[in-house]
């Protein structure tokens, strides 16, 4: 009965909106609701009416025309090469009707690349005065605005001559640029704001998700190109690395907020990784280290992270080990390996691997990963795992090759046709920065699963003990 | 009695006007916001209850749609319904700061209507803006909001459910229940009557 009451009523509204009815005529359609009908069509029409009255006042509508008019006045003034003059933004309606006579012109402008957007840019920067103008203040530039972070008294212009900035972007690839280099803004902003021990309020947050959301949306549209999509993968781990940063500095409010950031971040880096991984285009990509990693209390006093003093001495060179290597018969020197599983994740079973300073669990030999040979080594700085006999042949082949002193690790992988390095661990001027697990997630799929295993389960000993003779055959048949 | 006609502009110029608009034609963009301007303005009202925050709201959402207008699409909504979606998201981020200040917005003043006096003689019912207002604060959000689209901006139903992102039937589902409460508050019964929100 309410449903068809609800149902009667929406009818009725319609039919004497479109003056095909009277309420009148309405309640006969509908006699079994009457009185009732009728009445709530009347509250409607008063409603509506009441609405109608709401008109809003003159000075504002003169003045806020005007405003709007400037704003499109100085898009449509770029558009058309013409020097900004101060007397443009006086007179919005006066260039309105000369814009209206050069529209010709504007149309045939549209959609150029870089270099118009460019001019653009140069003639708002030189147009400082103006938008203060625009803005309805007169005695800051856009400059320091542009220095500005939230809180401070320039912000909402910084923010304005974004729009602006917008506004003057006609086509998709260039506004695409600028909303990333806005969307990379947001994230500055709150790092600058972190260091500075300022507050980080729920407002702050939200403007970094109301620029990324729509970025996200695009990728997941199609409309990025891979070039783009990489752009927001970087961005969107900056925002990642900046939203972890502030999680503790953040007002309480604020945390649900930052809840959701982090999500669209995160989300942000495994569709745009998606894209550029199944770009046919691309070039062999490298992965770089972008996570630092925070060192965790370790229930053993000697399983921390080491900073040693020359770290890229031990960096392997970034080329794969010789694929005529074949793979060792005999026990590998310096490297000691289990034999029993010591743990199983995601169905595959892991067996305990130790050299040098490094401590790692690889996959038992029955999954088809064995250790390679470091030929003409007896004290092994690199451990090299992979899951293919010709090493890097055919699509999907690993090969991860492990630092025995400083636990980097590098991720050679056969992906669509090219030959990626993932930088999995590398330690950089004393820190430990790790790649970022959504990224290679998204970027790899399930080839990632024993490469982001084996990564999990470093350990650097402090003081390395010496190292047993190997006991264990740690290869096994492909 | 007869409803106030909503639609000022046909289906076939807006769609020309928004279309050159989108290129960047400013007499396109001056005439969208002739015809959207002064909805734009009584949505505002209608969810803020303060001309004052509606004004600047209003200014607000010409600005982003100035910013946004060339990703318009037409396959995905009317333009009247997008334009909407602007004002509806630029509410709630107004609503949202204004919790964040953790303080209400400020009361309506007395001189909100122009040319009241117009109004309440045209009203068969006599129903003022200010009872609909007051009225209009005791439903919950969601009404308000389907009533402020319905009637302020005289949107369609099909139009409502899409900025809202609601289904249709939800949408007459909180317009029965908004207009019956506003009818017992505001809509005399048999006696003639008329109750007063105050």
């Amino acid at each position: 009965m309410t449903d068809d009451f609800e149902r009667a009523l929406a009818d009725c509204i319609e039919l004497v909106r479109a003056g095909r009815r009277s309420i009148d005529d309405c309640v006969r359609l509908y006699p079994h609701f009457g009185e009732r009908l009728r009445l709530e069509l009347l509250t409607v029409v008063g409603v509506q009416k009441a609405f109608e009255g709401v008109t809003p006042p003159a000075e504002f509508t003169e003045r806020a025309r005007e405003r709007f008019l400037v704003a499109t006045g100085q898009r449509l003034h770029e558009a058309m090469y013409v020097e900004p003059s101060p007397t443009f933004f006086a007179s919005a309606r006066v260039r309105f009707l000369m814009a209206a006579q050069k529209m010709g012109l504007a149309q045939r402008s549209r959609g150029r690349a870089t270099p118009f957007i460019a001019a653009h840019f140069r003639a708002l920067a030189g147009s400082m005065a103006a938008v203060a103008v625009f803005l309805g203040a007169g005695t800051y530039t856009v400059a320091s605005a542009d220095n500005s972070l939230p809180g401070d008294w320039q912000y909402p212009v910084k923010l304005q001559t974004e729009r602006v900035r917008l506004a003057l972007t006609f086509s998709d690839d260039a506004r695409h640029d600028v909303k990333l280099d806005i969307a990379e803004e947001r994230a500055e902003e709150i790092e600058k704001l972190a260091e500075r021990g300022r507050a980080i309020t729920p407002g702050v947050i939200d403007r970094l998700v109301d620029q990324t959301a729509p970025l996200v949306e695009a990728a997941e549209n199609g409309e990025l190109d891979a070039e783009e999509a990489a752009r927001l993968r970087e961005i969107a781990q900056k925002q990642k690395q900046v939203l972890a940063q502030i999680s503790g500095a953040v007002e309480p409010e604020a945390q649900e907020k930052l809840t959701e950031a982090v999500e669209l971040s995160r989300q942000a880096v495994e569709v745009s990784a998606r894209i550029t991984a199944n770009d046919p285009q691309r070039p062999p990509q490298v992965v770089t280290a972008s996570v630092e990693l925070t060192p965790t209390p370790s229930p053993s006093p000697t399983a921390t992270q080491t900073a040693p003093a020359t770290p890229d001495a031990t960096a392997p060179a970034g080329t794969p080990a010789d694929p005529a290597t074949p793979l060792p018969a005999t026990p590998v020197e310096g490297v000691v390996v289990g034999e029993e599983p010591v743990a199983t994740r995601d169905s595959i079973k892991l067996i305990p691997l130790s050299s040098g300073r490094v401590r790692i669990t690889i996959p038992a030999p029955e999954h088809g990963w064995s250790i390679v040979r470091e030929p003409g080594s007896s004290t092994p700085e690199l451990v090299r795992i992979t899951n293919d006999p010709a090493i890097l042949g055919s699509h999907g082949s690993s090969l991860l090759v492990i630092s025995t002193l400083t636990g980097d690790m590098y991720w050679y992988v056969n992906f669509n046709g090219r030959l990626d390095e993932v930088q999995m661990r590398v330690t950089r001027n004393g820190k430990v920065f790790v790649a970022d697990e959504d990224v290679v997630r998204a970027t790899y799929g399930d080839l990632a699963k024993v490469p982001l295993i084996v990564l999990d389960s470093i350990e650097v000993i402090q003081d390395p003990t010496p190292t047993p003779s190997p006991t264990v055959t740690p290869t096994a048949d492909p | 009695m007869e409803f106030p006609s909503l639609q000022t502009v046909s289906p076939e110029l807006e769609r020309a006007t928004v279309d050159r608009a989108r290129v960047g034609d400013q007499q396109a963009l001056a005439d969208i916001y002739d015809w959207y301007m002064p909805r734009v303005y009584r949505y505002a009202v209608a969810r803020l209850g303060n001309t004052v925050e509606a004004e600047d709201l209003t200014e607000e959402v010409f600005l982003r749609m100035l910013g946004a207008i060339s990703d318009f699409r037409w396959r995905d909504v009317p333009f009247s319904a997008w334009l909407f979606r602007i004002a509806h998201n630029a509410v709630a981020t107004h609503f949202r700061r204004a919790a964040q200040r953790g303080g209400p917005t400020t009361a309506i003043p007395e001189d909100m209507v122009d040319g009241r006096h117009d109004i309440e003689a045209a009203i068969e019912q006599q129903i003022t803006i200010e009872e609909v207002r007051r009225a209009a604060q005791l439903l919950p959000d969601a009404q308000r909001e389907v009533i402020a689209l319905r009637f302020a901006v005289g949107l369609s139903i099909a139009d409502t459910a899409r900025v809202l992102g609601k289904r249709e039937g939800n949408v007459k589902a909180l317009q029965h229940k908004a207009v019956a409460k506003l009818q017992k508050m505001l809509v005399p019964e048999k006696d003639g009557v008329r109750p007063r929100v105050q």
